[in-house]
């Protein structure tokens, strides 16, 4: 192996890309701090027993583990959520409820797609434990909404879904956890064939059937709450459409109607979510970008149980998005060059320091560099500041 | 720019997709012209198709540069891709089965088969190992029938339309894991984000397959 291989899914983020990074989080973190969320930062590395628990735990596989002799197995970081829930139920048991808290973090998971092998990525989220009203869920998609709109992203839709519509819904007609599952995925996929198959295979009832059959089409605006409500008279699935109808007039009521859509199909059953659940998609960009929901049941086995929902933006897929938009923030140009040797040496030190303290973005010129003009017409620095003979000579280039 | 992107797969499906496309109303005298462009735009210009490779239709639609796509249930399954799989487009039906030598049945049913070719490694080892079968998988990219006869493999999963191929080579099926046929896929956000542009097409092509059937 050469030296300078990286392990797959590992990467180094050069300048200008560091530059936009670092934009998109000064961005997020504003939004945070203007709904009142503090930022706290988790361990990069846990013990396995924090995010492997029971049939909804995220898969064990899929984490990047270490082992010690002698020690319990630890993991990096999988999950931003589930230390934030462990952080409130614990350290933060006594704090004022509600509990705003966001992070801008990095979590690991071994994802492997046809394109390759991803390990890392990066997400800024935010986490509101200690409320189980619609009114904190209408927070966060609010907060989430308002995100997007701060990275300058203005097409998009945030597809809202309800996790208790499909568990109720299966849960009363006493479906078989597997059976769940996997009729989960098709829901999910939106696979009529699939679906269609399995229905005539089964013996169910004729409202169980009529509702699954219609679940992959039941999206669309407010309208779909009403449609999906002629299907069902399942107390567990109306209260759950209630619950939407509830959070839709809400977020009207923070002026976001228009962003809001629901997807009664979009059945993420695997996960800790307990009640509405989101994705937000934006126009012409193929991935999720924000992802979302409420986990009312999460923080139980950590001590406590405390209703919780939240949501997090997906910051590698807005720099994809900000790539392909061709308006990656540029990085941002030296405003100076101070070129200065031997007596003029303090002068320029001074000089250089004054303008950093003004919040200017200078480099002194360093021996060895090679030619002054051509460095500075490479590195695409448009002026020069010559400190002679105790005077200041300025090039513009 | 057109306003939705089309990923078709070339060859047969692609025809027997643009023959549907014409039914629902969307013309395309590019198509009809059979020229060589990959690129083609329907008479309207609103609608923009692009001829790829089977396995690559998934990838462009998971990744959005195409908003929809027509592929078989087979590429699907060997791609493992993240879309919504719309409609059941019917045509281009046919079943993924295991194939071989008549007497290699007894160590098919019995699960002590060691190698299996395949032009889906994918599919077969999932399938394989579903079966409680650890076995090797040998990648072909075409006539994977030759695999059992020049003893590469055990046995051969692939799908089969008619079985012809197979008699000739002496083969036969020895187990069928699934029924295939062309499916319409589409990217998770662009239904969502143009779905007044995409559902309409889904609608009106559900009732061409409704008629065809």
């Amino acid at each position: 192996m050469k030296p300078i291989e990286l392990p797959e899914g590992a990467k180094d983020t050069l300048p200008a890309t560091c530059a936009a990074k670092r934009n998109i989080q000064g961005r997020m973190r504003d939004t945070f701090a203007s709904f009142g969320y503090t930022e706290i930062e988790t361990p990069v590395f846990e013990y396995l027993d924090t995010f492997a628990y029971g049939e909804d735990s995220l898969e064990p596989e899929k984490m990047l583990r270490f082992f010690e002799a002698g020690k319990k197995t630890m993991v990096l970081r999988p999950d931003a959520t589930m230390p934030i829930a462990r952080v409130a139920v614990t350290k933060m048991r006594k704090a004022v409820k509600p509990v705003r808290l966001c992070y801008i973090e990095d979590i690991f998971r071994y994802e492997q797609t046809r394109y390759g092998v991803n390990r890392r990525s990066e997400q800024a989220g935010a986490e509101l434990l200690g409320a189980g009203s619609v009114e904190a869920d209408a927070e966060i998609i609010a907060l989430a909404i308002e995100s997007l709109l701060s990275l300058d992203i203005k097409d998009f839709q945030i597809d809202i879904g309800q996790v208790e519509f499909f568990k109720g819904l299966a849960e009363t007609a006493g479906i078989a956890e597997e059976a769940r599952y996997t009729l989960g995925q098709w829901i999910d996929m939106k696979d009529m064939g699939a679906i269609e198959g399995y229905l005539n295979n089964s013996a169910q009832s004729e409202t169980f059937q009529k509702t699954v059959r219609a679940m992959p089409r039941l999206y669309g605006g407010y309208d779909v709450l009403e449609k999906a409500k002629a299907f069902t008279e399942y107390p567990r699935c109306i209260e759950a459409l209630d619950s939407l109808s509830e959070l839709y007039e809400l977020l009207r009521d923070y002026g976001y109607g228009d962003y809001i859509a629901f997807d009664m199909g979009m059945v993420q059953s695997l996960h800790y979510y307990t009640g509405m659940v989101f994705r937000g998609y934006v126009k012409n960009h193929g991935s999720v970008v924000v992802k979302g929901g409420r986990y009312d049941h999460l923080t139980r086995r950590y001590g406590e149980e405390m209703p919780a929902t939240g949501y997090a933006v997906n910051i590698d897929e807005v720099m994809k998005w900000q790539d392909r938009q061709a308006a990656s923030a540029e990085e941002k140009a030296m405003d100076a060059l101070i070129v200065c040797d031997g007596a003029d040496r303090g002068k320029g030190y001074a000089l250089a320091r004054e303008m950093r303290r003004e919040g200017k973005r200078v480099e002194v010129f360093l021996p060895g560099c090679g030619e002054l003009i051509q460095y500075a017409e490479q590195t695409g620095i448009s002026r020069i500041l010559w400190v002679r003979d105790g005077n200041i000579e300025e090039i513009d280039l | 720019m057109s306003d939705l992107t089309i990923a078709l797969a070339k060859g047969r499906l692609a025809d027997k997709a643009m023959e549907y496309m014409q039914e629902t109303g969307l013309t395309c005298t590019e198509w009809d012209q059979s020229n060589r462009k990959l690129i083609l735009t329907d008479d309207s210009g609103t609608v923009r198709f692009l001829l790829v490779k089977p396995s690559d239709v998934p990838t462009y639609v998971e990744h959005g540069v195409a908003d929809m796509g027509v592929v078989g249930k087979d590429t699907l399954l060997e791609e493992e891709c993240d879309v919504f799989e719309m409609l059941d487009l019917g045509f281009g039906a046919c079943r993924m089965a295991v194939a071989g030598f008549p007497e290699k049945k007894k160590s098919w049913q019995s699960r002590t088969i060691n190698r299996v070719a395949s032009k889906y490694p994918r599919l077969s080892r999932s399938y394989c190992r579903s079966l409680g079968m650890n076995v090797e998988t040998i990648k072909l990219n075409g006539s994977v029938e030759l695999g059992p006869i020049v003893g590469l493999s055990d046995v051969i999963i692939d799908i089969v339309e008619s079985g012809r191929t197979l008699k000739e080579n002496g083969l036969e099926v020895l187990d069928t894991i699934c029924d295939i046929s062309a499916r319409l896929i589409v990217n998770r956000a662009s239904l969502k984000t143009k779905g007044a542009l995409i559902e309409p097409l889904i609608e009106k092509l559900g009732t061409v397959v409704e008629e065809q059937k």
